[in-house]
């Protein structure tokens, strides 16, 4: 599927970050939310962030860990990704909760998304640390596939921990802030 | 003419071996597994054929197997000792929701070698 790599530069040069440096966000994880001040922030260019391995015909794949997403402390990243083989992808962070959970069906990814969305905007999703997501491979089709591989790009933010004054402010919502979903929770009270 | 913008996801069938006369043989398999999101379809964008000794032959494209077979386009006419080979300005722009397959009404030997490039759909 060679024809589906040259794709990734041209959504990763538009890609916008979602806060900026000595901005405030708020880490939204399963269990806990953190608030955090941007201190920095890198691209992560296109590279093949995982290859989920050879499947045969009409199968899926056991989860598997995107251990190569993992951060360092104190780090967050934002990504946009895509597979570049016809195979079906399914996400979940942490591994037991899956993203885009409708109530009849999980939403997956499939390799035309690259052309459907060219930015890859509906592909977004946020990793903390060494909090790694999970992927699930389909091969739908009626012929095997030697490699299932999927592209990521984005940006790592390091942050700093927020002082007292400073929370209490953006707790009451004197300060602004961003959300920063960083697992597979669908919207809702928090 | 212009070839059309990709929309969906170029794939390939096997290597297909047709060796008996008004016999349809799957040439590429629609996607439907149960677990896939959507219905899939795919347009045939590239043919490759080769006559093993068959001498010239037709070949009719089309779904559906044995007495079910149903020609999805005019018959082709498959050159022996040639390479034999259509690209998707002179195919038209069919889509197929069901497994593509091929049949050669009158083959007097040998047999035919096929092989499909399609755009996947869905």
């Amino acid at each position: 599927m060679d024809n589906l790599y040259h794709h990734a530069y041209k959504s990763a040069l538009q890609m916008p970050q979602i806060a900026l440096i000595d901005q405030y966000v708020q880490i939204r994880k399963a269990g806990t939310r953190l608030w955090r001040k941007i201190l920095d922030l890198e691209m992560i260019p296109p590279h093949q962030i995982i290859n989920l391995g050879a499947i045969a015909a009409n199968t899926a794949l056991a989860k598997q860990n995107a251990v190569n997403m993992a951060l360092y402390d104190d780090e967050f990243a934002q990504w946009r990704w895509y597979p570049i083989d016809p195979f079906q992808v399914s996400v979940y962070n942490p591994a037991g909760i899956a993203k885009w959970q409708l109530r009849n069906r999980q939403v997956g990814i499939t390799p035309d998304i690259i052309t459907r969305d060219p930015l890859l905007v509906s592909t977004e999703i946020f990793t903390w640390e060494d909090e790694w997501p999970s992927f699930e491979a389909l091969n739908y089709s009626d012929y095997a596939i030697a490699a299932s591989r999927i592209i990521a790009f984005g940006f790592r933010y390091i942050t700093a921990e927020v002082d007292a004054t400073t929370t209490a402010r953006l707790v009451d919502g004197l300060q602004p802030y961003t959300i920063v979903p960083c697992s597979a929770l669908g919207p809702g009270p928090r | 003419m212009l070839t059309e913008l990709n929309k969906g996801i170029i794939r390939q069938g096997a290597v297909v071996n047709i060796a008996a006369a008004a016999t349809a043989t799957t040439l590429y398999q629609v996607s439907n597994n149960a677990n896939q999101i959507g219905t899939k379809s795919f347009k045939l964008k590239k043919l490759m054929v080769r006559s093993n000794g068959s001498g010239d032959v037709w070949l009719s494209i089309g779904t559906g197997l044995g007495g079910a077979f149903l020609a999805s386009y005019p018959a082709i006419r498959v050159l022996n000792n040639i390479d034999n080979e259509w690209q998707e300005v002179e195919i038209p722009n069919i889509e197929f929701f069901a497994d593509m397959t091929g049949s050669i009404p009158v083959l007097p030997a040998g047999s035919l070698d096929i092989q499909a490039e399609v755009e996947e759909i869905g």
